[in-house]
């Protein structure tokens, strides 16, 4: 190969960075992972268009136009899913609650195909081995399990200890 | 039986100069967990499939692998060193509730509706949102939560406050070990 085309090889790759760099600022910190698994799976498939250009194998516009139009239907995406709540949830889905009052919700399991031994699994990682403790179990969006104790087993909070001068506050 | 072994070569190769250049570019730089270094990984281990598939010469493949990796290296350590250079290439914290208030502005900036926001509450553990004095969007899209006096975790050495307030209300030696 020669010299030359690997000098445009790296001068294609700096062009992509910088683009990529300006998308993923515009999209957002809920751009990439922490928010749904589409969000993740956009940043999958924004960073797998890029190959080709930067190889040369495709026109190098026609790569960064492929990125911006996933980049704008995301962004579309998530400025509708904010004004508008219903299409959130046509394209987000709901959070599901499988733990109400320490008692499993089989259908809400079922829902969501979540078996028994995953479920304690993601309590564990809640730090919760008794499902007692549970005030509420959620299923959200992003597949993580979000636990909210019953207030016994919930942590000691500074008004629990000195409630004299937290009366009033509902301590 | 040829090409299988090509595929091997080629995955060897590339396998050895990305760990040659992850380890030369440290943990803060790949791994730090904000967007765009999640963008910068995936971006590499696309660039690699094409080398391990012999669709790309390989030296094409590494030059473009190891041009990403230096510019990213160049960017993140400038960052480190310019404030300004750090605010273009990475988000600032935003605040999505104040002195308990909700930063209406903010949410709509990032595009988190309330539903998404108690989303992100629950998994610090809180139900009420009253609980909560400040919550950040940190740049790696995370929540951080500081709670309302009163509602924050208590500490070992609140124990002494409340043991100190018992005696005070009159209480024996034994009722306290209870």
């Amino acid at each position: 190969m020669e010299l030359q085309e690997l000098g445009l090889t790296a001068g294609r790759t700096i062009i992509v960075y910088v683009f990529v760099l300006i998308v993923v600022r515009v999209l957002g910190k809920r751009a990439v992972g922490n928010f749904t698994a589409f969000d993740l799976i956009v940043a999958f498939i924004i960073s797998e268009v890029v190959d080709e250009p930067i190889y040369g194998n495709v026109p190098l516009l026609q790569g960064l136009f492929a990125i911006i139009v996933v980049a704008a239907l995301h962004y579309a995406n998530s400025f509708l899913g904010f004004h508008f709540p219903s299409f959130d949830k046509l394209t987000g889905g709901k959070p599901r609650v499988v733990v109400e009052n320490g008692q499993l919700l089989r259908e809400a399991l079922a829902a969501e195909r979540l078996n028994e031994l995953e479920l304690a699994s993601l309590l564990r990682e809640n730090s919760i081995d008794n499902i007692e403790d549970v005030a509420q179990a959620t299923l959200e969006t992003n597949g993580r399990l979000s636990v909210l104790k019953t207030p016994a087993a919930r942590e000691l909070e500074k008004r629990d200890l000195h409630w004299t001068e937290c009366q009033g506050r509902g301590g | 039986m040829e090409s299988l072994l090509r595929i091997a070569a080629n995955a060897a190769i590339a396998y050895v100069y990305l760990l040659v250049i992850v380890r030369l570019a440290g943990k803060h730089t790949i791994a730090e967990g904000t967007p765009f270094d999640l963008v910068v990984a995936l971006l590499i281990s696309d660039l690699t499939g094409d080398i391990v598939f012999s669709d790309v010469p390989v030296e094409q493949g590494l030059v473009a692998i190891g041009t990403l990796a230096v510019l990213h290296l160049l960017v993140v350590s400038g960052a480190a060193r310019s404030p300004a250079l750090d605010r273009l290439v990475e988000p600032r914290a935003t605040p999505l509730i104040e002195e308990g208030a909700l930063m209406h502005r903010n949410l709509e900036f990032e595009r988190i509706n309330t539903s998404e926001l108690d989303v992100m509450l629950r998994e610090c553990g809180i139900d009420v949102r009253g609980d909560v004095q400040t919550a950040m969007l940190e740049p790696s899209g995370v929540l951080t939560i500081r709670r309302m006096p009163g509602a924050e975790p208590a500490q070992k050495r609140d124990r002494a406050r409340l043991s100190q307030y018992l005696k005070s209300q009159g209480a024996s030696q034994d009722e306290l070990c209870e």
